[in-house]
């Protein structure tokens, strides 16, 4: 039995991060990927019955596996949040009052109540954040930052004739994105500088813990200061002024094989959503098809 | 033979890899052994890249093997339970970028640090203070100049100082000497000199320069990929250029030379590495001749 270094926040950094590969949806336009992204999120919170839930999943599992990206990756990510997930879906089976309405108790025990309602509720909790989840890994481990914000920009670009500074906001993502694991990094140094000079990041947990990260904070603000003016710096000496004029070397065009992607996509999204209602208690007066 | 339970540090079987579990996962160290004895500068050479910042890593448990064992003054580094702040009090480590080491506002708060931390008196830091700015020849009112302010060298001394300042018995220097004037440098080998004769003390140190590790270490480790591809005292080591230039690594110059007289027919004696023992060498030549 080993230890772990207690610096070694990349591990973590390196969930959902961008894995350079070939696959299917590395090849896709990254607006056709958003899209995508933000339609399987948007259904994930729409859908209310499990079995609507469980196809979602198995989209977006088929759409991972059958590009060739697998979707191990994703059920990683999954895997630290799986404990609150869970306690969450407890809280959400047993306290939720208004479930408790026009359901059917399927067992008690003192205040505690479980109806078939909660159970469902609690159930699809899990269902759309593993959806979720899933989604949003489709999209960032195999769109690199470049290809997200040419993707945010282009989408954004319509809304520059009433005023929205599609090239900045795309911008500003970017920077900000591209600093994250950057700061992440330079505070993993600066602890490791300031440990083996023997500060203690070690052991202790919540306030005590907190505290002890107190001597980080103004030598990483000065540390991102350096970085923002290195930044500023470096733009300058390149001319940079702004988005007006500016041309791009990679220049997105939707293919063939974006408009076949999303239409697929949309017919088996839009498929799910339109069973999701119509399996509905009102349709069919049948409480298991309302259920399930 | 010593009695390996006796060396200061010692290193078995170590394998480490960035980012394990996930699709960046490399492999930096495969299988390394290695320790250190009182009294011995024992030094790291290998090609950018082998793994050498990653071992002196876990010299002080900054990184914990993922598998083997790394004892450091008898303490199981690698166990959950191990003291590190103890480990780290006794093995300082200069790292090899000075811009990632010192980060406070102030010189003197830098150098203060380590001693601040192991819970000593005002006056005691103070006088650890104006001991390793002396040491690292600087004077005591060095102390009040900004940190942000130094130059690289400068900067590298008084990350010198701060480890020094801990007062450690195992010295880890990272490429100590680059971007150091010749002078500053001379500097530092009296420094580690007088480190190392002073009693249960040793040096780790991994350099680029071939000469300065030829002159300085008692014995050394060519690290090739993660793994020891060759170790052994100066002579020992030095005398296998074909390995060493194989893996991008060279001849210190006095060496070098001398191959080349032999290279050219001159009847040198092999085995030459500071330039005091070329220079003896070549004058035995001239010796016999007259
Ligand atoms: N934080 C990190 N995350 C991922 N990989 C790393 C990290 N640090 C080092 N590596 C990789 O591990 C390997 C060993 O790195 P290490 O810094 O130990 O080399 P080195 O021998 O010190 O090289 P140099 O002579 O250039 O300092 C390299 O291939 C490097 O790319
Ligand atoms: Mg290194």
């Amino acid at each position: 039995m080993t230890a772990r270094s207690e610096f070694e926040f990349s591990v973590k950094l390196s969930i959902g991060q961008f894995v350079p590969g070939s696959s299917l949806l590395h090849m896709l336009d990254p607006r056709v990927k958003i899209v995508v992204c933000v339609m399987l999120i948007v259904s994930a919170v729409l859908v209310g019955r499990i079995f609507a839930v469980t196809l979602l999943f198995v989209l977006v599992v088929s759409v991972l596996v059958g590009t060739g990206v697998g979707a191990g990756l994703a059920f990683r990510a999954l895997r630290p949040v799986a404990p609150f997930l869970a306690v969450l879906a407890v809280i959400q089976m047993f306290a939720i009052p208004q479930l408790r309405e026009n359901a059917v108790i399927v067992w008690e025990w003192r205040f505690l109540h479980m109806t078939d309602r909660s159970i469902v509720s609690g159930v699809l909790l899990i269902g759309r954040f593993a959806v979720i989840v899933m989604a949003l890994h489709l999209f960032s481990v195999t769109t690199s930052t470049n290809q997200l914000i040419h993707g945010v920009e282009q989408l954004v670009r319509p809304l520059e004739k009433i005023g929205v500074p599609a090239h900045e906001l795309a911008m500003v993502v970017h920077i900000s994105l591209r600093f994250l694991p950057i700061l992440l990094f330079e505070t993993e140094k600066l602890m490791m500088a300031q440990a083996s000079r023997g500060a203690d990041f070690g052991k202790g947990r919540g306030v005590r813990r907190l505290r002890r990260l107190f001597p980080l904070f103004v030598p990483m603000f000065l540390i991102s200061l350096r970085h923002a003016e290195a930044i500023a710096e470096s733009m300058e000496s390149r001319c940079y002024t702004g988005g007006r004029g500016r041309t791009s070397r990679l220049r997105p065009r939707l293919k063939r094989a974006d408009y076949l992607a999303i239409g697929a996509f949309i017919a088996a999204d839009g498929a799910i959503l339109a069973a999701n209602y119509l399996f509905s208690e009102a349709v069919w007066g049948s409480r298991a098809l309302c259920i399930l | 033979m010593r009695n390996h339970k006796d060396a200061l540090l010692a290193i078995e079987g170590v394998y480490h890899s960035y980012l394990p579990g996930t699709p960046f996962e490399r492999r930096s160290l495969d299988g390394v052994d290695l320790s250190v004895y009182e009294k011995e500068t024992v030094g790291i050479i290998g090609p950018s890249g082998s793994g050498k910042t990653t071992l002196l890593f876990h010299c002080n448990g900054l990184l914990r093997p993922q598998r083997g064992t790394v004892r450091a003054f008898g303490i199981p580094i690698g166990e959950p339970g191990a003291e590190l702040r103890d480990i780290r009090r006794r093995v300082g480590c200069v790292f090899q970028s000075p811009e990632d080491q010192v980060f406070e506002r102030y010189v003197g708060d830098d150098i203060a640090f380590g001693p601040r931390n192991m819970g000593l008196a005002v006056e005691t830091v103070r006088e650890r203070v104006r001991g390793a700015l002396a040491t690292v020849g600087y004077p005591f009112s060095f102390k009040d100049r900004l940190t942000s302010r130094l130059s690289l060298g400068e900067k590298r001394r008084v990350a010198i100082a701060g480890v020094l300042a801990m007062d450690p018995r195992l010295l880890l220097l990272d490429e100590p000497t680059a971007g150091l004037d010749p002078e500053a440098r001379r500097d530092l080998f009296e420094i580690i000199d007088r480190f190392k004769r002073r009693s249960g003390r040793a040096v780790l140190m991994v350099s680029h320069r071939m000469e300065e590790i030829a002159e300085l270490s008692d014995r050394i480790y060519v690290l090739v990929r993660g793994r020891v591809v060759l170790q052994g005292t100066a002579r020992g080591v030095f005398s296998r250029p074909d390995l060493l230039s194989e893996n991008g690594l060279s001849l210190p110059a006095p060496a070098q030379t001398v191959r080349l007289l032999q290279e050219r027919g001159i009847p040198v004696r092999s085995g030459a590495c500071s330039v005091q023992e070329a220079a003896d060498t070549i004058e035995e030549l001239f010796r016999d001749r007259t």
